[in-house]
Protein backbone atom coordinates (compact mmCIF):
# COMPACT_ATOMS: atom_id res chain seq x y z
CA UNK A 1 0.00 0.00 0.00
CA UNK A 2 2.80 2.38 0.94
CA UNK A 3 4.47 1.67 -2.39
CA UNK A 4 1.25 2.50 -4.24
CA UNK A 5 0.75 5.74 -2.28
CA UNK A 6 4.37 6.78 -2.97
CA UNK A 7 3.98 5.99 -6.67
CA UNK A 8 0.79 8.09 -6.89
CA UNK A 9 2.44 10.92 -4.99
CA UNK A 10 5.50 10.93 -7.27
CA UNK A 11 3.13 10.90 -10.27
CA UNK A 12 1.28 13.88 -8.82
CA UNK A 13 4.57 15.76 -8.33
CA UNK A 14 5.57 15.01 -11.94
CA UNK A 15 2.33 16.46 -13.35
CA UNK A 16 2.44 19.33 -10.89
CA UNK A 17 5.93 20.28 -12.17
CA UNK A 18 4.55 20.24 -15.73
CA UNK A 19 1.66 22.39 -14.61
CA UNK A 20 4.13 24.77 -12.96
CA UNK A 21 5.75 25.32 -16.39
CA UNK A 22 2.30 26.23 -17.78
CA UNK A 23 1.82 28.51 -14.78
CA UNK A 24 5.13 30.29 -15.53
CA UNK A 25 4.11 30.71 -19.19
CA UNK A 26 0.70 32.10 -18.16
CA UNK A 27 2.34 34.41 -15.59
CA UNK A 28 4.80 35.66 -18.26
CA UNK A 29 1.91 36.47 -20.62
CA UNK A 30 0.14 38.25 -17.80
CA UNK A 31 3.35 40.12 -16.85
CA UNK A 32 3.83 41.29 -20.45
CA UNK A 33 0.20 42.39 -20.46
CA UNK A 34 0.72 44.38 -17.25
CA UNK A 35 3.73 46.16 -18.74
CA UNK A 36 1.55 47.03 -21.77
CA UNK A 37 -1.14 48.30 -19.40
CA UNK A 38 1.32 50.58 -17.57
CA UNK A 39 2.77 51.99 -20.81
CA UNK A 40 -0.75 52.35 -22.22
CA UNK A 41 -1.85 54.36 -19.16
CA UNK A 42 1.28 56.58 -19.22
CA UNK A 43 1.04 57.33 -22.97
CA UNK A 44 -2.80 57.13 -23.07
CA UNK A 45 -2.62 54.40 -25.72
CA UNK A 46 -5.89 52.47 -26.05
CA UNK A 47 -4.35 49.55 -28.01
CA UNK A 48 -1.80 48.80 -25.31
CA UNK A 49 -4.58 48.70 -22.69
CA UNK A 50 -6.53 46.36 -24.98
CA UNK A 51 -3.45 44.13 -25.29
CA UNK A 52 -3.45 43.82 -21.47
CA UNK A 53 -7.00 42.52 -21.47
CA UNK A 54 -6.22 40.09 -24.28
CA UNK A 55 -3.12 38.92 -22.38
CA UNK A 56 -5.24 38.46 -19.26
CA UNK A 57 -7.70 36.24 -21.13
CA UNK A 58 -4.94 34.26 -22.88
CA UNK A 59 -3.12 33.71 -19.55
CA UNK A 60 -6.33 32.48 -17.88
CA UNK A 61 -7.15 30.13 -20.78
CA UNK A 62 -3.58 28.80 -20.88
CA UNK A 63 -3.54 28.03 -17.17
CA UNK A 64 -7.10 26.63 -17.18
CA UNK A 65 -6.36 24.33 -20.12
CA UNK A 66 -3.06 23.24 -18.56
CA UNK A 67 -4.68 22.53 -15.19
CA UNK A 68 -7.50 20.57 -16.78
CA UNK A 69 -5.12 18.54 -18.98
CA UNK A 70 -2.60 17.60 -16.29
CA UNK A 71 -5.16 17.06 -13.56
CA UNK A 72 -7.05 14.68 -15.84
CA UNK A 73 -3.83 12.89 -16.83
CA UNK A 74 -2.87 12.59 -13.15
CA UNK A 75 -6.25 11.15 -12.15
CA UNK A 76 -6.47 8.80 -15.15
CA UNK A 77 -3.11 7.24 -14.44
CA UNK A 78 -4.15 5.79 -11.10
CA UNK A 79 -7.89 6.19 -10.57
CA UNK A 80 -8.69 2.64 -11.66
CA UNK A 81 -5.89 1.24 -9.49
CA UNK A 82 -7.02 3.42 -6.61
CA UNK A 83 -10.60 2.19 -6.88
CA UNK A 84 -9.45 -1.41 -7.06
CA UNK A 85 -7.20 -0.98 -4.04
CA UNK A 86 -9.90 0.91 -2.10
CA UNK A 87 -12.41 -1.87 -2.75
CA UNK A 88 -10.01 -4.73 -2.09
CA UNK A 89 -8.96 -3.14 1.20
CA UNK A 90 -12.53 -3.72 2.42
CA UNK A 91 -13.90 -6.64 0.42
CA UNK A 92 -10.95 -8.74 -0.68
CA UNK A 93 -11.46 -10.30 -4.11
CA UNK A 94 -15.17 -10.98 -3.65
CA UNK A 95 -16.68 -8.09 -5.62
CA UNK A 96 -17.71 -6.80 -9.02
CA UNK A 97 -17.15 -3.18 -9.93
CA UNK A 98 -17.81 -1.40 -13.20
CA UNK A 99 -17.87 2.42 -13.12
CA UNK A 100 -19.61 2.56 -16.49
CA UNK A 101 -22.33 0.05 -15.72
CA UNK A 102 -25.48 0.84 -13.75
CA UNK A 103 -28.22 -0.98 -11.93
CA UNK A 104 -31.45 -1.75 -13.80
CA UNK A 105 -34.42 0.40 -12.85
CA UNK A 106 -36.58 -2.61 -11.94
CA UNK A 107 -34.36 -3.24 -8.89
CA UNK A 108 -34.99 0.32 -7.75
CA UNK A 109 -38.68 0.36 -8.62
CA UNK A 110 -39.47 -2.84 -6.73
CA UNK A 111 -38.76 -0.93 -3.51
CA UNK A 112 -42.19 0.73 -4.08
CA UNK A 113 -40.72 3.95 -2.71
CA UNK A 114 -39.94 5.77 -5.97
CA UNK A 115 -42.03 7.04 -8.84
CA UNK A 116 -41.29 6.02 -12.41
CA UNK A 117 -39.15 8.72 -14.04
CA UNK A 118 -39.13 9.81 -17.69
CA UNK A 119 -35.40 9.19 -17.92
CA UNK A 120 -33.16 7.01 -15.83
CA UNK A 121 -29.35 6.82 -15.71
CA UNK A 122 -27.13 4.80 -13.46
CA UNK A 123 -23.40 4.19 -13.10
CA UNK A 124 -20.75 2.91 -10.72
CA UNK A 125 -22.21 -0.57 -10.31
CA UNK A 126 -20.73 -2.35 -7.35
CA UNK A 127 -21.70 -5.68 -5.88
CA UNK A 128 -20.26 -7.88 -3.17
CA UNK A 129 -21.31 -9.92 -0.17
CA UNK A 130 -20.68 -9.85 3.54
CA UNK A 131 -21.77 -12.19 6.35
CA UNK A 132 -24.24 -14.04 4.12
CA UNK A 133 -25.71 -10.83 2.70
CA UNK A 134 -25.46 -10.03 -0.98
CA UNK A 135 -25.65 -6.41 -2.04
CA UNK A 136 -25.60 -4.30 -5.17
CA UNK A 137 -24.97 -0.58 -5.19
CA UNK A 138 -24.91 2.16 -7.79
CA UNK A 139 -25.44 5.85 -8.32
CA UNK A 140 -28.73 6.90 -9.87
CA UNK A 141 -30.13 9.86 -11.71
CA UNK A 142 -33.86 10.11 -12.22
CA UNK A 143 -35.22 12.78 -14.54
CA UNK A 144 -38.82 13.92 -14.52
CA UNK A 145 -39.77 15.93 -17.60
CA UNK A 146 -42.61 18.45 -17.55
CA UNK A 147 -44.06 20.45 -20.43
CA UNK A 148 -45.91 23.70 -19.77
CA UNK A 149 -47.64 25.90 -22.31
CA UNK A 150 -47.95 29.62 -21.72
CA UNK A 151 -50.78 31.93 -22.84
CA UNK A 152 -49.01 32.57 -26.19
CA UNK A 153 -49.02 28.87 -26.95
CA UNK A 154 -45.26 28.40 -26.42
CA UNK A 155 -44.32 25.05 -24.89
CA UNK A 156 -41.56 25.00 -22.32
CA UNK A 157 -39.71 21.85 -21.21
CA UNK A 158 -38.56 21.52 -17.61
CA UNK A 159 -36.43 18.64 -16.34
CA UNK A 160 -36.14 17.89 -12.63
CA UNK A 161 -33.03 15.84 -11.79
CA UNK A 162 -32.71 13.66 -8.71
CA UNK A 163 -29.40 11.99 -7.84
CA UNK A 164 -28.17 9.76 -5.13
CA UNK A 165 -26.75 6.41 -4.12
CA UNK A 166 -28.79 3.22 -4.06
CA UNK A 167 -27.96 -0.02 -2.24
CA UNK A 168 -30.00 -3.20 -2.30
CA UNK A 169 -29.33 -5.99 0.18
CA UNK A 170 -30.60 -9.55 -0.21
CA UNK A 171 -30.67 -11.69 2.90
CA UNK A 172 -31.54 -15.38 3.24
CA UNK A 173 -34.44 -15.15 5.70
CA UNK A 174 -37.87 -14.13 4.49
CA UNK A 175 -39.34 -11.62 6.93
CA UNK A 176 -42.74 -11.69 5.19
CA UNK A 177 -43.29 -8.04 5.82
CA UNK A 178 -43.27 -4.59 4.27
CA UNK A 179 -41.62 -1.79 6.20
CA UNK A 180 -40.68 1.66 4.97
CA UNK A 181 -38.54 4.27 6.74
CA UNK A 182 -38.70 7.59 4.93
CA UNK A 183 -36.95 10.72 6.09
CA UNK A 184 -39.52 13.42 6.79
CA UNK A 185 -39.70 16.46 4.55
CA UNK A 186 -38.37 14.45 1.58
CA UNK A 187 -40.98 15.88 -0.73
CA UNK A 188 -39.25 15.40 -4.09
CA UNK A 189 -41.46 14.02 -6.81
CA UNK A 190 -39.12 11.07 -7.06
CA UNK A 191 -40.19 9.75 -3.66
CA UNK A 192 -43.42 7.82 -3.44
CA UNK A 193 -45.31 7.16 -0.25
CA UNK A 194 -45.84 3.38 -0.44
CA UNK A 195 -49.17 3.73 1.42
CA UNK A 196 -48.80 0.29 2.94
CA UNK A 197 -49.33 -0.38 6.63
CA UNK A 198 -49.85 1.94 9.56
CA UNK A 199 -47.62 4.70 10.79
CA UNK A 200 -45.57 3.50 13.74
CA UNK A 201 -43.90 5.56 16.45
CA UNK A 202 -40.88 4.43 18.45
CA UNK A 203 -39.25 5.26 21.79
CA UNK A 204 -36.47 7.46 20.43
CA UNK A 205 -37.95 10.92 19.87
CA UNK A 206 -35.15 12.13 17.59
CA UNK A 207 -35.81 9.14 15.35
CA UNK A 208 -39.55 9.88 15.27
CA UNK A 209 -38.82 13.52 14.45
CA UNK A 210 -36.60 12.54 11.55
CA UNK A 211 -38.31 9.52 10.01
CA UNK A 212 -41.77 8.28 9.15
CA UNK A 213 -42.11 4.52 9.55
CA UNK A 214 -44.93 2.50 8.06
CA UNK A 215 -45.32 -1.23 8.43
CA UNK A 216 -48.02 -3.84 7.99
CA UNK A 217 -46.97 -5.54 11.25
CA UNK A 218 -46.18 -3.50 14.36
CA UNK A 219 -44.40 -6.39 16.05
CA UNK A 220 -42.14 -6.95 13.04
CA UNK A 221 -41.41 -3.21 12.87
CA UNK A 222 -40.25 -3.24 16.50
CA UNK A 223 -38.36 -6.47 15.87
CA UNK A 224 -36.43 -4.92 12.96
CA UNK A 225 -36.10 -1.36 14.25
CA UNK A 226 -34.62 -1.92 17.68
CA UNK A 227 -33.64 1.08 19.84
CA UNK A 228 -30.04 0.53 18.69
CA UNK A 229 -31.08 0.66 15.01
CA UNK A 230 -33.01 3.88 15.71
CA UNK A 231 -29.87 5.50 17.15
CA UNK A 232 -27.73 4.13 14.32
CA UNK A 233 -30.00 5.56 11.63
CA UNK A 234 -30.05 8.98 13.26
CA UNK A 235 -26.23 8.93 13.47
CA UNK A 236 -25.89 7.67 9.90
CA UNK A 237 -28.15 10.44 8.68
CA UNK A 238 -26.03 13.03 10.49
CA UNK A 239 -22.81 11.61 9.05
CA UNK A 240 -24.03 11.62 5.44
CA UNK A 241 -25.83 14.70 4.23
CA UNK A 242 -28.60 12.97 2.32
CA UNK A 243 -32.26 12.06 2.63
CA UNK A 244 -32.44 8.48 3.79
CA UNK A 245 -35.10 6.08 2.54
CA UNK A 246 -35.07 2.45 3.66
CA UNK A 247 -37.54 -0.26 2.64
CA UNK A 248 -37.69 -3.83 3.85
CA UNK A 249 -39.68 -6.15 1.63
CA UNK A 250 -39.60 -9.86 2.49
CA UNK A 251 -36.01 -10.91 1.73
CA UNK A 252 -34.58 -7.56 0.66
CA UNK A 253 -33.68 -4.18 2.03
CA UNK A 254 -33.56 -1.16 -0.29
CA UNK A 255 -31.67 1.94 0.74
CA UNK A 256 -31.70 5.30 -1.04
CA UNK A 257 -29.24 7.97 0.00
CA UNK A 258 -31.13 10.64 -1.84
CA UNK A 259 -29.21 13.77 -2.93
CA UNK A 260 -26.02 12.17 -1.67
CA UNK A 261 -22.96 13.94 -3.10
CA UNK A 262 -19.81 11.92 -3.53
CA UNK A 263 -16.60 13.31 -2.17
CA UNK A 264 -13.70 13.46 -4.59
CA UNK A 265 -10.79 14.52 -2.42
CA UNK A 266 -8.23 14.15 -5.20
CA UNK A 267 -6.47 16.90 -7.13
CA UNK A 268 -3.09 17.80 -8.52
CA UNK A 269 -2.46 20.33 -5.74
CA UNK A 270 -3.54 18.01 -2.94
CA UNK A 271 -0.86 15.81 -1.44
CA UNK A 272 -1.75 12.15 -1.83
CA UNK A 273 -1.26 10.24 1.40
CA UNK A 274 -2.86 7.50 3.51
CA UNK A 275 -5.50 9.92 4.83
CA UNK A 276 -6.62 10.89 1.33
CA UNK A 277 -6.65 7.23 0.31
CA UNK A 278 -8.82 6.34 3.31
CA UNK A 279 -11.18 9.19 2.57
CA UNK A 280 -11.59 7.92 -1.00
CA UNK A 281 -11.98 4.32 0.18
CA UNK A 282 -14.80 5.45 2.47
CA UNK A 283 -16.98 5.89 -0.60
CA UNK A 284 -16.94 2.13 -0.99
CA UNK A 285 -17.70 1.22 2.60
CA UNK A 286 -21.19 2.73 2.57
CA UNK A 287 -22.79 -0.74 2.19
CA UNK A 288 -20.79 -1.97 5.19
CA UNK A 289 -21.82 1.04 7.25
CA UNK A 290 -25.43 0.36 6.32
CA UNK A 291 -25.09 -3.28 7.35
CA UNK A 292 -23.93 -2.09 10.76
CA UNK A 293 -26.53 0.66 11.04
CA UNK A 294 -29.44 -1.60 10.12
CA UNK A 295 -27.95 -4.58 11.96
CA UNK A 296 -28.37 -6.64 8.79
CA UNK A 297 -25.75 -9.20 9.82
CA UNK A 298 -27.94 -10.14 12.77
CA UNK A 299 -29.26 -13.70 12.83
CA UNK A 300 -32.81 -12.43 12.29
CA UNK A 301 -31.93 -11.65 8.67
CA UNK A 302 -29.60 -14.55 8.02
CA UNK A 303 -30.67 -17.64 9.93
CA UNK A 304 -33.35 -19.38 7.86
CA UNK A 305 -34.03 -21.86 10.68
CA UNK A 306 -35.64 -19.16 12.80
CA UNK A 307 -39.41 -19.14 12.99
CA UNK B 1 -89.67 39.29 18.75
CA UNK B 2 -89.36 39.85 22.40
CA UNK B 3 -85.74 40.34 23.49
CA UNK B 4 -86.22 38.03 26.47
CA UNK B 5 -87.46 35.25 24.17
CA UNK B 6 -84.39 35.65 21.95
CA UNK B 7 -82.10 35.41 25.00
CA UNK B 8 -83.94 32.30 26.21
CA UNK B 9 -83.67 30.66 22.78
CA UNK B 10 -79.92 31.46 22.56
CA UNK B 11 -79.33 30.10 26.08
CA UNK B 12 -81.34 26.94 25.35
CA UNK B 13 -79.50 26.37 22.05
CA UNK B 14 -76.17 26.94 23.78
CA UNK B 15 -77.13 24.50 26.54
CA UNK B 16 -78.18 21.90 23.97
CA UNK B 17 -74.88 22.38 22.10
CA UNK B 18 -72.91 22.06 25.33
CA UNK B 19 -74.82 18.95 26.47
CA UNK B 20 -74.51 17.29 23.03
CA UNK B 21 -70.81 18.24 22.98
CA UNK B 22 -70.21 16.75 26.43
CA UNK B 23 -72.07 13.54 25.51
CA UNK B 24 -70.12 13.26 22.23
CA UNK B 25 -66.84 13.85 24.10
CA UNK B 26 -67.80 11.26 26.75
CA UNK B 27 -68.62 8.64 24.12
CA UNK B 28 -65.49 9.45 22.12
CA UNK B 29 -63.23 9.31 25.22
CA UNK B 30 -64.91 6.13 26.37
CA UNK B 31 -64.35 4.55 22.95
CA UNK B 32 -60.74 5.72 22.95
CA UNK B 33 -60.19 3.93 26.27
CA UNK B 34 -61.78 0.76 24.93
CA UNK B 35 -59.65 0.87 21.76
CA UNK B 36 -56.53 1.45 23.86
CA UNK B 37 -57.44 -1.48 26.10
CA UNK B 38 -57.85 -3.70 23.05
CA UNK B 39 -54.43 -2.54 21.80
CA UNK B 40 -52.90 -3.37 25.19
CA UNK B 41 -54.50 -6.82 25.09
CA UNK B 42 -53.22 -7.40 21.56
CA UNK B 43 -49.74 -6.37 22.65
CA UNK B 44 -50.09 -8.63 25.67
CA UNK B 45 -50.89 -11.57 23.40
CA UNK B 46 -47.68 -10.74 21.50
CA UNK B 47 -45.82 -11.13 24.79
CA UNK B 48 -47.62 -14.43 25.45
CA UNK B 49 -46.55 -15.86 22.09
CA UNK B 50 -42.93 -14.79 22.55
CA UNK B 51 -42.85 -15.92 26.18
CA UNK B 52 -44.34 -19.33 25.35
CA UNK B 53 -41.74 -19.75 22.62
CA UNK B 54 -39.00 -18.62 24.98
CA UNK B 55 -40.17 -21.13 27.61
CA UNK B 56 -40.30 -23.97 25.06
CA UNK B 57 -36.82 -23.14 23.82
CA UNK B 58 -35.48 -23.15 27.36
CA UNK B 59 -37.09 -26.55 27.97
CA UNK B 60 -35.51 -27.89 24.78
CA UNK B 61 -32.13 -26.38 25.68
CA UNK B 62 -32.27 -27.99 29.12
CA UNK B 63 -33.22 -31.32 27.53
CA UNK B 64 -30.24 -31.03 25.19
CA UNK B 65 -28.03 -30.25 28.20
CA UNK B 66 -29.10 -33.37 30.10
CA UNK B 67 -26.88 -35.52 27.87
CA UNK B 68 -23.86 -33.69 29.27
CA UNK B 69 -24.87 -32.54 32.74
CA UNK B 70 -28.04 -34.27 33.96
CA UNK B 71 -27.94 -33.11 37.57
CA UNK B 72 -27.23 -29.46 36.73
CA UNK B 73 -29.96 -29.40 34.06
CA UNK B 74 -32.48 -30.73 36.53
CA UNK B 75 -31.44 -28.07 39.05
CA UNK B 76 -32.03 -25.41 36.43
CA UNK B 77 -35.40 -26.91 35.54
CA UNK B 78 -36.49 -26.32 39.10
CA UNK B 79 -35.61 -22.64 38.79
CA UNK B 80 -38.38 -22.19 36.22
CA UNK B 81 -41.47 -22.84 38.18
CA UNK B 82 -44.32 -22.55 35.71
CA UNK B 83 -47.47 -23.52 37.53
CA UNK B 84 -48.48 -26.95 36.31
CA UNK B 85 -51.51 -26.89 34.10
CA UNK B 86 -51.63 -23.11 33.73
CA UNK B 87 -51.00 -21.59 30.33
CA UNK B 88 -48.86 -18.48 29.92
CA UNK B 89 -51.76 -16.48 28.49
CA UNK B 90 -53.72 -17.12 31.68
CA UNK B 91 -51.02 -15.65 33.91
CA UNK B 92 -51.26 -12.11 35.24
CA UNK B 93 -48.70 -9.58 34.05
CA UNK B 94 -47.02 -9.81 37.45
CA UNK B 95 -46.70 -13.60 37.09
CA UNK B 96 -45.40 -13.17 33.55
CA UNK B 97 -42.73 -10.84 34.93
CA UNK B 98 -41.77 -13.47 37.51
CA UNK B 99 -41.68 -16.20 34.84
CA UNK B 100 -39.46 -14.04 32.61
CA UNK B 101 -37.09 -13.50 35.52
CA UNK B 102 -36.99 -17.24 36.16
CA UNK B 103 -36.31 -18.00 32.51
CA UNK B 104 -33.54 -15.40 32.47
CA UNK B 105 -32.06 -16.86 35.63
CA UNK B 106 -32.13 -20.41 34.21
CA UNK B 107 -30.61 -19.13 30.99
CA UNK B 108 -27.75 -17.54 32.88
CA UNK B 109 -27.19 -20.84 34.64
CA UNK B 110 -27.20 -22.53 31.24
CA UNK B 111 -24.53 -20.14 30.02
CA UNK B 112 -22.37 -21.02 33.01
CA UNK B 113 -22.83 -24.72 32.17
CA UNK B 114 -21.77 -24.09 28.59
CA UNK B 115 -18.49 -22.70 29.85
CA UNK B 116 -17.98 -25.78 32.03
CA UNK B 117 -18.78 -28.32 29.30
CA UNK B 118 -16.93 -27.51 26.05
CA UNK B 119 -18.65 -30.45 24.29
CA UNK B 120 -22.01 -28.84 24.98
CA UNK B 121 -20.73 -25.63 23.42
CA UNK B 122 -19.87 -27.56 20.27
CA UNK B 123 -23.16 -29.49 20.11
CA UNK B 124 -24.88 -28.41 16.85
CA UNK B 125 -28.42 -28.85 18.23
CA UNK B 126 -27.58 -26.84 21.32
CA UNK B 127 -25.90 -24.10 19.32
CA UNK B 128 -28.95 -23.79 17.05
CA UNK B 129 -31.22 -23.67 20.11
CA UNK B 130 -29.09 -20.88 21.55
CA UNK B 131 -29.38 -18.91 18.30
CA UNK B 132 -33.14 -19.38 18.33
CA UNK B 133 -33.20 -18.30 21.97
CA UNK B 134 -31.34 -15.09 21.11
CA UNK B 135 -33.83 -14.36 18.34
CA UNK B 136 -36.76 -15.19 20.58
CA UNK B 137 -35.36 -12.79 23.14
CA UNK B 138 -35.42 -10.07 20.48
CA UNK B 139 -39.04 -10.90 19.64
CA UNK B 140 -39.87 -10.73 23.33
CA UNK B 141 -38.16 -7.36 23.61
CA UNK B 142 -40.14 -6.07 20.61
CA UNK B 143 -43.42 -7.29 22.14
CA UNK B 144 -42.41 -5.82 25.50
CA UNK B 145 -41.69 -2.42 23.92
CA UNK B 146 -45.05 -2.32 22.15
CA UNK B 147 -46.93 -3.43 25.27
CA UNK B 148 -45.19 -0.96 27.57
CA UNK B 149 -45.70 1.87 25.09
CA UNK B 150 -49.43 1.10 24.90
CA UNK B 151 -49.71 0.76 28.68
CA UNK B 152 -47.90 4.06 29.17
CA UNK B 153 -50.31 5.85 26.79
CA UNK B 154 -53.30 4.23 28.51
CA UNK B 155 -52.12 5.08 32.02
CA UNK B 156 -51.32 8.67 31.08
CA UNK B 157 -54.76 9.20 29.65
CA UNK B 158 -56.40 7.45 32.57
CA UNK B 159 -54.70 9.76 35.06
CA UNK B 160 -55.18 13.06 33.30
CA UNK B 161 -58.28 15.16 33.95
CA UNK B 162 -60.93 15.25 32.42
CA UNK B 163 -60.42 11.85 30.75
CA UNK B 164 -59.73 10.36 34.23
CA UNK B 165 -63.40 11.09 35.02
CA UNK B 166 -64.58 8.95 32.07
CA UNK B 167 -62.06 6.21 32.93
CA UNK B 168 -63.50 5.86 36.43
CA UNK B 169 -67.08 5.84 35.14
CA UNK B 170 -66.40 2.98 32.70
CA UNK B 171 -64.50 0.89 35.20
CA UNK B 172 -60.84 1.63 34.48
CA UNK B 173 -60.00 2.42 38.07
CA UNK B 174 -56.42 1.13 38.19
CA UNK B 175 -53.28 1.64 36.16
CA UNK B 176 -52.21 -1.30 34.02
CA UNK B 177 -49.04 -3.15 34.96
CA UNK B 178 -45.94 -2.70 32.85
CA UNK B 179 -43.99 -5.67 31.61
CA UNK B 180 -40.80 -4.69 33.43
CA UNK B 181 -37.18 -5.51 32.71
CA UNK B 182 -36.30 -8.31 35.07
CA UNK B 183 -34.88 -7.33 38.42
CA UNK B 184 -32.53 -10.28 38.36
CA UNK B 185 -30.70 -8.70 35.46
CA UNK B 186 -29.35 -6.17 37.89
CA UNK B 187 -28.07 -8.84 40.28
CA UNK B 188 -25.24 -11.32 40.20
CA UNK B 189 -26.70 -14.80 40.07
CA UNK B 190 -24.91 -17.66 41.81
CA UNK B 191 -25.59 -21.30 41.08
CA UNK B 192 -24.43 -24.14 43.30
CA UNK B 193 -24.70 -27.25 41.18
Amino acid sequence: MEEFINSVESNRKFYKSKLNIVLIVAASILGAGLICLLIGIIFSNFYLVLIFFIALIVAAITYGAGYSLYNKKYLNTFKKDLETKAIEANYGKDYFYDPNKGIDFDSIYESRCVNKPDEYFSKKYFSSSRDGLFFVSSNYELNFIHYTTDSDGNTKKTVNHYNGRFVKFDFPRNLNTFLSIIEKYSKDEMIKDPRIGDKIEFEFMEFNDKFTVKCNDQLKANYIITPQVQCNLVDFDKAFKSDLIVCFIDKSAYVFMHEYIEKMPLGIYKEFNKKVFDSYANEFIIPLLLIDALDLNNDKFINTNLK
Amino acid sequence: MDLLLIVVIVVVVLLIVIVVGVIAWYISTSNTFKVMKVKVEEASSGIDVALTKRYDLLTKSLAATKGYAKHEAETLEKVVNLRSGSKIENLSMKDKNILTSQIEEANRGLNILVEQYPNLKADATFVELQRQTADCEEQLQAARRIYNSNVSTFNQKRNVFPSSFVAKRIGFTEDLDFFEAEETKKQDVKFDF
